[in-house]
């Protein structure tokens, strides 16, 4: 096993080299990723094999007696037409922010990257988005979009594009087309900021000799800067496919999951279950099948990740 | 390496996500037997109480005026017992029952908390709570509080009551007077005074009704009741399923032909709104109505008015409105049952809880006959203008009801006050519940009210079946 530097430095003294000798790098390692390992333990795997250990058992949900029900909680989910519609809508809201979130963040990203007039202010501002409280984004946007008192309906009429107001989050669709709306204006900044950091750091002799070799605009893209850009586009999106997947307070604000679970996505799923109808077990297996969903998908962002990566190199 | 590391990354993201994983005039004595898997041991285990003592909190009233009252009083307290320290913890209604469900069975020491009115009997049976009748004597007993507010079974006292809030219908009384109107007294009045008031051109609607997955079952169920009719018996048979339910669901459904657009996804929020910027003529809520006009549209408080809700469509309709009696209990496990209960009676009684209902003054309706007349009589801008809806709501407190705490409230167009309420109704009254699924599925699907009744039937009849096979020893319960 290696030993880390400090020891050979140290081997002269030998009080130093009996510790050195007594703490591999790999102890030693351990110990320094121990505080942050017994957090994860704590707060994270615990509670996790915990929810999974719940997951097969009748919770009283006033005493919290459990009744262990083997898969019984499994079959009766899988049963609902509530989960299916819930799992559907998570996909569509998931799939559909990230990819146009993707896209809008690269094209801003690549346009804040040139050499423009304004581009400092014009960076910072574009993080504002990402910067306001999900329950303020929440809150406004409802008000602007009230039928009654909105000024997004108000403007439709004065325009003449409708002629009575238009209840946006009183139907099931256009609901979630504005919740939908919402998250990709929210989160797009996020992945500018992360693409343009890597736009920073593309080589600049590559750019040139690709130029000097004849290159257009396009090529150099293709050929240059997309797969250079590759490693953090797949880090990006796992991470925005993560997030966007247990996204709760956006989605739950927006209009509590309704109307007619038109807004239900697998976490508020969990929130209605466990506590609204007061249904835990099946709360905990609903919780276990998005972590299983969640893990299968970053497995494969992982494998393209590593491709990303060797194709780089 | 960054095969792994990736991947612990993603390990720990998703494990941080399945880490999230009443009251009538008449009390009637019951005798109840339902099933009990393990009886927790009741007898506390008092400490010394002559040291310092931490007694928490737990409090959903979390709006800065309240907390800060509640601060001012236990200040006052800690003044006279400089060694008792009370720590206020806050919360939402939303995970209040989970929350101290949690504290509860793990045995932890829970304090003084808002009880959850759908658990109290599960936690009275499981011996959590700390008995009060002591406490509810030093407070005056039967004669002093409204009956019905407090929790009591099996003849003793597990919790007292703070507050109440008691919906009635506000009224313009301008519009009315306006189109020649007067207040409605019956539902065929109501139904033809929003029509009347209904406005389009200028943006009036006549009835501001909420309609969304988190409102239609309080505001329909006052409907329902006075219509002499009910959920489930006092058995826990379904009733829902009698053809005058159907009957009671187009009358309601009727009513919000005549509501603002949208309103199929207010929330009882969103339609105090629509009432107090003009937009509705008339609005079904409690107190908190009048405060927010105060703050909000104080032009309007000359021209509006609160009666009872209007709904009877027969000479012998009960009366009986939505309200739950907000309760607190002690923690059978606490450290300082002695302590906590000093503190509690300090709180709910004298002029205590009458500023901490003032707080948000005509929605926390108080429980005592003597707190009641102080907030009357209060030294505010609301009650000197508007002492007759103070009184309005104290002389309606004791109608107040609560589908998921009262199985089997009215029948034979009697109104009785039980505090059991069905054990499989979570899924029924809740957020997001069949009652509000039904209408959503009226008001925003199109659905036929009698294929989405049917449907809601079967529904209900299929969540109480399956508890029922959960719980096979259940009985129901005798009174």
């Amino acid at each position: 096993m290696s030993k880390l530097p400090f020891r050979s430095l140290s081997s002269d003294h030998s009080v130093s080299s009996v510790f050195s000798l007594a703490i591999s790098d790999y102890l030693l390692a351990l110990l320094m990723v121990s505080p942050a390992l017994l957090l994860v333990i704590v707060f994270a795997i615990l509670p996790m094999l915990v929810g999974l250990y719940a997951s097969f058992f009748h919770i009283e949900a006033a005493t919290l007696k459990m009744h262990f029900n083997g898969i019984t909680n499994y079959r009766w989910l899988l049963k609902k037409s509530l989960f299916w519609q819930s799992l559907l809508r998570s996909f569509i809201w998931v799939i559909s922010t990230t990819v146009i979130q993707f896209l809008l963040g690269l094209g801003i990203s690549l346009l804040l990257h040139q050499e423009l007039k304004g581009r400092n202010l014009a960076r910072g501002m574009v993080l504002f988005p990402y910067l306001v409280p999900a329950v303020v984004l929440s809150l406004t946007w409802r008000f602007i979009l009230d039928p009654t008192m909105g000024v997004f309906n108000r403007m439709l009429m004065d325009f003449g594009l409708i002629h009575r107001p238009i209840a946006f989050l009183g139907n099931p669709r256009s609901a979630l087309i504005f919740v939908i709306i919402a998250g990709i204006w929210k989160y797009t900044p996020f992945v500018v900021l992360m693409l343009l950091a890597r736009l920073q750091v593309v080589p600049v002799e590559l750019e040139e000799a690709a130029k000097l070799d004849g290159a257009g605009s396009w090529q150099i893209f293709r050929y240059i800067t997309l797969p250079w850009l590759m490693p953090v586009v797949v880090v990006t999106l796992l991470l925005r496919t993560i997030w966007t997947f247990r996204q709760f307070d956006i989605v739950y604000l927006f209009a509590f999951g309704g109307p007619l679970f038109g807004t239900t996505t697998l976490p508020v799923l969990i929130h209605y279950l466990a506590f609204d109808a007061q249904q835990l077990g099946p709360a905990a297996a609903t919780s276990a099948l998005m972590l299983l969903l969640l893990l299968a998908v970053s497995w494969g962002y992982f494998a393209w990740y590593a491709q990303a990566e060797e194709k780089l190199l | 390496m960054k095969r792994v590391s990736v991947f612990l990354s993603v390990l720990l993201a998703v494990a941080m996500l399945a880490a999230c994983a009443q009251p009538t005039p008449q009390v009637i004595e019951k005798v109840v037997t339902k099933e009990v898997v393990h009886q927790v041991e009741v007898t506390p285990t008092p400490g010394p109480e002559t040291g310092p003592r931490t007694i928490t909190f737990f409090t959903t009233e979390a709006d800065p005026p309240q907390l800060e009252i509640l601060s001012k009083i236990i200040d006052e307290y800690h003044k006279s017992h400089p060694k008792v320290f009370i720590d206020v913890v806050t919360g939402t209604p939303a995970t209040r029952g989970n929350r101290i469900a949690t504290l509860l069975a793990s045995g932890a020491d829970a304090g003084i908390f808002e009880i959850e009115p759908a658990f109290s009997q599960d936690w009275a049976e499981a011996g959590y709570l700390l008995p009060l009748n002591d406490v509810f004597q030093k407070i005056g007993g039967k004669a002093e509080y409204v009956p019905g507010s407090y929790f009591e079974y099996n003849n003793t006292v597990y919790a007292l009551p703070y507050a109440t809030s008691v919906y009635g219908l506000w009224y313009r009384k301008d519009l009315f007077a306006k189109a020649g109107l007067k207040p409605p007294t019956n539902y065929d009045e109501v139904l033809a005074d929003a029509k009347a008031l209904t406005d389009p051109a200028h943006g009036i609607y006549g009835i501001s009704i909420p309609g969304s997955t988190n409102a239609s079952v309080d505001f329909f169920s006052t409907f329902l009741w006075q219509q002499c009719l009910d959920y489930f018996s006092p058995q826990g048979d379904v009733t829902f399923d009698k053809p005058e339910v159907l009957e009671a669901i187009e009358k309601w459904v009727a009513l919000t032909k005549y509501a603002p657009p949208g309103f199929e996804n207010y929330s009882w929020s969103d339609q105090i709104t629509a009432f107090i910027t003009g937009k509705a003529a008339m609005s079904i809520y409690a107190g908190r109505l009048g405060v927010r006009m105060m703050d909000q549209a104080p032009q309007l408080q000359d021209k509006i008015d609160i009666v009872r809700l209007p709904w009877q469509t027969r000479p012998d309709s009960p009366y009986v409105t939505f309200g739950s009696w907000s309760r607190i209990a002690i923690s059978a496990k606490t450290k300082y049952p002695n302590t906590a209960k000093d503190f509690l009676q300090f709180f709910l009684s004298g002029d205590r809880l009458a500023r901490y209902d003032a707080t948000v003054i005509g929605h926390m309706v108080p429980p005592t006959k003597s707190v009641a007349k102080l907030l009357e009589n209060w030294d505010s801008e609301y009650a000197r203008n508007h002492s007759d809806w103070l009184a309005f709501f104290n002389q309606n407190a004791a109608y107040t009801n609560h589908p998921a705490n009262n199985m089997g409230s009215v029948v034979g167009c009697k109104f009785v006050k039980r505090d059991y309420g069905p054990p499989w109704g979570s899924a029924i009254f809740s957020k997001g519940g069949v009652i509000d699924l039904m209408f959503q599925q009226i008001y925003v699907g199109g659905k036929d009210p009698e294929v989405a009744w049917k449907d809601a039937v079967k529904q209900i009849k299929q969540i109480r079946q399956e508890w029922l096979a959960a719980h096979p020893n259940w009985k129901p319960p005798q009174y």
